[in-house]
């Protein structure tokens, strides 16, 4: 069934009107139910079941009074969600990357996103004489903007300091530690462009 | 009246098919976009300007999780629980592309949750979300001690804390501070200096 916003035409018989209005009607019934509650479904018919948003070549205008949400395909990745303020204003990537588990290559800790492109990792380790450095996972980092690291334990005897280092070329994703206490536990937040 | 997709058929005269055809068209419109109490619902009006528009949009609570079959990002809405119980979230889902040549990392485009019961922007004690289920804190506090987060995590995953207050003791170094988990929802900060400073922290939890 093919929706024709044409019909019915003057030329038409009656017969082929009923035809004609049963296909359209059929069609939007079906076309509507894909992202919505379904036209017969009594009091949420017309909302949302989810919405899917179409890859867009690019961003989209906005009026005066409107924000615009849609997904774009990033460089690397795949469709993200993007916002765009009123006015054909400021476009701002909402989602980044795509959220995993570390459990499996560095357990105690995680990473999360911030709109604007940004990653945020955090977590715990414990430093030994040989392990004093942090991996930011994934490895994606173009550029360590802030790290925080503070140790954990009733006795602040320890001043961590960081030093970043580009490993592979291009990419900042190791944070060198020194003055560690071996045995300590520490806690770290960095936020990354990628 | 209901929109009935499946009339007119043939047999019955138009005569009286007319009045489904105008209950389908009624309907359409009115499910399309609903206003009440002056909000507007999920849809610009037809006939309205800007027809086709979404107005305010209402995601209706699923049980599954959609499968992207295209180039897309789908958001919905599906419970989730936490420690404040279980309640209705919004939810983004995007095609799998992992792994790259960067990372190698060959991860499954799970859902990714977005949203959180609350945010208190109020303090002492401040809190937001994170996307994948994670709730931040931050703070600052005039003096070592216990700090309570509200609403409470599952698990507290990671609390730094840094003195801003300058050391004028002996040769002015920085102090030593240190935080120690105790709970899910509380830890300690310890500072290598007595006294009443200033000392900001941020911790992060899941929810």
């Amino acid at each position: 069934m093919v929706y024709d916003p044409n019909a019915p035409g003057k030329d038409n018989s009656i017969g082929d009107w009923q035809e004609m209005f049963l296909e359209n009607f059929s069609v939007l019934y079906n076309v509507f139910a894909k992202n919505h509650i379904a036209l017969d479904a009594g009091s949420t018919a017309g909302n949302h079941s989810f919405v899917e948003l179409a890859e867009q070549p690019k961003g989209i205008e906005t009026g005066l009074d409107e924000v615009s949400l849609y997904s774009k395909k990033v460089e690397g990745q795949t469709d993200q969600v993007f916002l765009r303020y009123p006015n054909n204003g400021t476009e701002v990537q909402l989602t980044n990357y795509q959220i995993y588990s570390l459990a499996q290559q560095q357990p105690g800790t995680f990473f999360t996103m911030l709109p604007g492109k940004v990653l945020v990792n955090f977590g715990a380790f414990v430093a030994t004489s040989d392990f004093k450095q942090i991996f930011l996972k994934p490895g994606i980092s173009r550029n360590i903007i802030t790290i925080s690291i503070c140790a954990s334990g009733v006795n602040p005897a320890s001043k961590p300091m960081a030093h970043i280092i580009e490993n592979p070329p291009g990419y900042f994703t190791t944070i060198s530690l020194i003055q560690l206490v071996p045995g300590y536990t520490y806690f770290y937040f960095a936020m990354y462009n990628i | 009246m209901t929109f009935t997709p499946l009339k007119p058929d043939a047999g019955p005269s138009p005569a009286l098919d007319a009045s489904i055809i105008q209950t389908n068209f009624s309907q359409f419109a009115a499910k399309y976009a609903q206003t009440v109490l002056g909000i507007k619902y999920n849809h610009t009006a037809l006939n309205d300007t800007n027809q086709g528009d979404h107005e305010a949009v209402i995601f209706q609570r699923r049980t599954t999780d959609p499968t992207i079959t295209q180039p897309e990002a789908i958001l919905y809405c599906k419970n989730a629980s936490s420690l404040a119980g279980t309640q209705p979230q919004l939810f983004v889902k995007i095609p799998k592309f992992l792994p790259t040549s960067i990372d190698a990392t060959n991860a499954p485009n799970n859902l990714m949750q977005l949203t959180y019961n609350s945010v208190n922007t109020a303090g002492p004690v401040y809190q937001s979300f994170l996307i994948g289920g994670y709730l931040i804190y931050f703070g600052s506090v005039t003096a070592t001690g216990t700090v309570t987060l509200t609403p409470a995590p599952t698990a507290l995953l990671s609390a730094v804390a840094a003195v801003n207050t300058q050391n004028l003791i002996g040769n002015q170094t920085p102090f030593s501070v240190s935080t120690n988990i105790t709970a899910n929802n509380t830890f300690d900060i310890y500072s290598s200096v007595t006294g009443v400073f200033s000392i900001s922290w941020m911790a992060v939890g899941t929810v």
